[in-house]
């Protein structure tokens, strides 16, 4: 009974993954235009996002490096600094997810295709961000930056799957399509 | 019983369909241990239904016996993606190549032994054999997928830690036998745990194997070579990182050695 048991668990987990990864090739074989990320980066500016170095904010080798060398102060001088800059980079990356989810509606509301799969991927996406900002968020307040790499990488894989989502829904769109759209951003952008 | 019987014709045309396609298409000079494994299912699924047809009182010995040979060649294709996808990084290929052929030479070991067993069984059979044999048999498989699933597994999250490419080739070679070697186990387990006949397990295992071999059929149908690593730093050092500390705490085992000997 427990052998079957052990069995089951393991099987279904091991199949979930299988599954899950299956999922994602097929998610990722999505081609996104270089033009097209242009464009969307052209009307939707992602400041968080696209900041390229962000990774280097949850590094912590270079004060730990400090700390070994007996500079205390100076290490949680950089600590305290490189906090304060990870909660500005973390309140940037929910302004961006906020806009790029506006984008999204408008662009559904323009003509664009949706489908049950690409709306369960976005929501799933949605909370994952949503989830893991708020816990990042807390434990870097609580804690620090300690142990913190790996949810940054977590964090920002929702915000580029929606990205691209967006960047290639917008590669679909037509000519009349995206000047309506560009039009209707602009105003709500000029409005808010 | 149409089912059963139609799940079984579908799976044994894909196979040759896929058989035919791969050795017209020459594949066997490029992904030659997966070849190797689709012939051993082939010739095996043929005997059987030979068998089935022409000579039913003898089906169920070759039926196991043949089970347990191509669970066995099921190694095979893991062996395929761990070459294919580590083919840039020569010493850990070789490293994973013995570990693998030790594991491989024990459950061949096993198999025979049990194997043995149940043609024994099948020649002479006594009054309350043949079930003993069936659940050695049972128990083995699922232990085997099991074994297969996770090394699969394991490749699978090497290659995601390691950001290592996969061709189209290779990555439906992992997913079709992931998942094939996955849902086994889970079908097995739960008819077992629902206290159904698993002789009924045929079915579940017909079609999850008719899955596999679509995505095998739309994976494999054109070739594409694995792409070589645009940064395999990673995974160079992190093994160069542990040979570095196996070496050093030889050298600390060494000298405490000698310090004791000495003193």
């Amino acid at each position: 009974m427990l052998e079957l048991t052990i069995l089951l668990i393991a099987g279904l987990i091991l199949a979930a993954l299988f599954v899950s990864w299956a999922l994602n090739l097929s998610a990722g074989r999505l081609p996104v235009p270089p033009a097209q990320v242009g464009e969307l980066l052209h009307l939707v500016p992602l400041t968080g996002l696209s900041y390229e170095q962000a990774d280097q904010l949850f590094d912590a080798s270079d004060y730990r490096y400090l700390d070994r060398l007996r500079l205390h102060d100076v290490a949680h001088q950089l600590e305290r600094d490189r906090r304060q800059a990870a909660l500005l980079w973390l309140k940037l990356m929910r302004e961006d997810f906020g806009r790029l989810q506006k984008f999204r509606r408008l662009l559904t509301a323009c003509g664009a295709r949706t489908n049950a799969r690409g709306e369960g991927a976005l929501l799933l996406n949605s909370i994952s961000f949503r989830l893991l900002h708020r816990f990042l968020e807390v434990w870097i307040r609580l804690f620090g930056l300690y142990a913190t790499p790996r949810v940054y990488t977590a964090l920002v894989r929702p915000a580029r799957e929606v990205s691209s989502h967006v960047a290639c829904a917008l590669a679909r769109l037509s000519p009349s399509q995206l000047a309506e759209l560009e039009q209707r951003w602009t105003l709500r952008r000029s409005t808010t | 019983m149409v089912i059963v019987y139609g799940l079984w014709l579908g799976q044994l045309t894909l196979e040759t369909l896929l058989f035919v396609h791969l050795l017209l298409n020459r594949f066997f000079t490029r992904h030659p241990y997966f070849f190797t494994y689709l012939t051993v299912v082939w010739v095996a699924s043929v005997v059987e239904w030979i068998i089935y047809h022409w000579v039913p009182a003898h089906y169920t010995g070759v039926y196991w016996v043949s089970e347990l040979l191509t669970v066995l060649a099921g190694f095979l294709v893991i062996w395929e993606i761990v070459r294919q996808t580590l083919l840039p990084f020569p010493a850990i290929r070789q490293l994973t190549s013995w570990s693998m052929l030790a594991l491989v030479l024990i459950i061949l070991l096993v198999n025979v032994a049990v194997a043995l067993m149940i043609l024994i069984a099948n020649v002479f059979p006594g009054p309350s054999g043949s079930g003993r044999w069936t659940d050695l048999v049972y128990g083995l498989e699922r232990w085997l997928y099991l074994l297969q699933a996770a090394l699969l597994a394991a490749i699978l999250l090497a290659v995601r830690r390691y950001s290592l490419p996969l061709g189209r080739n290779v990555a439906g070679l992992l997913l079709g036998f992931g998942l094939f070697a996955s849902l086994t186990v889970t079908s097995v387990a739960s008819l077992a745990l629902a206290h159904i006949d698993l002789t009924r397990w045929g079915h579940l295992y017909a079609a999850t194997y008719l899955v596999t071999l679509l995505v095998w059929c739309v994976t494999l149908w054109e070739y594409a070579p694995n792409p070589l690593p645009v940064r395999s730093d990673n995974l160079e050092q992190d093994y160069a990182r542990l040979n570095a500390a196996i070496t050093a705490a030889l050298v600390q085992v060494r000298t405490g050695l000698r310090k004791t000997v000495g003193g």
